[in-house]
């Protein structure tokens, strides 16, 4: 899918007009964001808002997330912290002196 | 007014220019300062000139917009008028900066090119090689060829780095920039929110001085017709839903108008009533 973003209020406008006048291509609506088919339509309507807005428009790609393709260790322990017995034990403090990684190392990694 | 159209020269209050052949879109164009200078001489013209300026049938006219317009034409102040003033001084910041950063934009969706693994697989590669030619030194052989790929390998794992950070560095300003086009986009919308806050308020204040406008010029119609004309009537009727032409002309009226007003319809016993009533300089058509 193509995630669209707008920065400004005329484009928030045109991203709305889109959405009302081509909703086939239109996935889910957030208001001044929008999920677009990953068509050559969706990409079409996605790049016009580019072109009448510059900047003020962001597109990105969306890709399914696959939680297989995320490393065992960090499945396992965003698994276990949420089955934990203490639900005010903050992550730091239940990965210390286990084998789950460091919240500091997990911001290190690129997924 | 001085008014030089046609091959003459018009000084005073009032210009009547219904025997004369000219273009009324040249006429107000020049009025608004849009054209070259036609020899006009006086100020920028304000917004409620813009909306109201040109009175003619079958005109349209947003109303309440055009008396707001009319109030600040008057220097009337709002509650609101700090708080406007400081989002839009911040907005003008938030421009400066972007405008700044928005120079050379180099692709900001582009990702690391190399992935983490690599880069560790070429680490891990450099220890290796490392590790061979130390012991190749160590047993004093000729270390030669491991020597060479290491410094391969270490040249190659220095480039994947910098481009990394590089990168990494590039997002990071993208994202700057984003944040900055969000708050100015927060920005925009709540000085959207003040100005209509400010435009309700001005329509209150004016409300009144607006509808005796819409009486007075109601009565001038009975005066001369005998008649009260319909589109005036609006004693029992929202005075924002009257006719165009008897809205601009009372808020024409309400606003403090030193341009001249362009009439091309026939409301009043002459153009020098007219601009007496409004209490601006008339063109008229």
């Amino acid at each position: 899918m193509l995630l669209v973003i707008t920065y400004s209020r005329a484009a928030r406008q045109s991203l709305r007009n889109v959405c009302r006048g081509h909703e086939d291509c239109v996935v889910r609506r957030f208001g001044r964001a929008a999920l677009f088919e990953s068509t050559a339509f969706g990409a079409f309507q996605a790049l016009r808002l580019r072109e009448k807005h510059g900047l003020d428009v962001q597109v990105e790609r969306v890709e399914p997330f696959t939680p297989g393709d995320v490393p065992d260790g960090v499945r396992e322990a965003a698994a276990a912290y949420e089955n934990r017995d203490t639900p005010s034990v903050p992550y730091r403090q239940f990965a210390a002196g286990t084998d789950h990684p460091d919240p500091d190392v997990l911001r290190e990694r690129d997924v | 007014m001085i008014l030089r159209v046609a091959g003459r020269t018009v000084c005073g209050g009032v210009a009547d220019l219904r025997d004369d052949s000219v273009d009324a879109s040249t006429v107000v164009s020049a009025i608004r300062g849009r054209d070259s200078p036609r020899g006009t001489q006086w100020p920028a013209p304000s917004e409620v000139h813009e909306r109201a300026g040109f009175v003619r049938p079958g005109m349209g006219l947003a109303t309440r917009t055009a008396l707001a317009a009319a109030g600040r034409s008057r220097g009337l102040s709002t509650p609101v008028a700090d708080e406007l003033d400081a989002v839009r001084a911040e907005m003008a910041a938030v421009d400066e900066r972007l405008a700044a950063s928005d120079a050379p934009v180099v692709r900001p969706e582009t990702e690391p090119s190399s992935p983490d693994t690599d880069r560790e697989r070429l680490r891990e590669r450099v220890a290796e090689l490392r590790g061979r030619v130390q012991a190749l030194e160590a047993a004093d052989r000729d270390p030669g060829d491991a020597r060479s790929r290491l410094r391969d390998a270490a040249r190659r794992l220095s480039e994947l780095e910098t481009e990394r950070v590089a990168a990494v560095e590039t997002r990071e300003r993208a994202r700057e920039r984003r944040d900055l086009r969000d708050r100015r986009f927060r920005l925009e919308d709540r000085e959207a929110n003040l100005e209509r806050d400010a435009r309700a308020h001005l329509v209150d204040e004016l409300r009144g001085e607006y509808a005796a406008a819409l009486d007075s010029l109601a009565a001038i119609g009975a005066d001369s017709t005998g008649a009260t004309p319909a589109a005036t009537d609006h004693v029992d009727g929202d005075p924002f839903e009257v006719d165009p032409v008897s809205a601009a002309l009372a808020v024409l009226r309400v606003a403090r108008i030193r341009v001249p007003v362009v009439l091309a319809v026939d409301r009043f016993d002459g153009p020098a009533a007219a601009a007496r009533w409004l209490g601006a300089p008339v063109v008229r058509l």
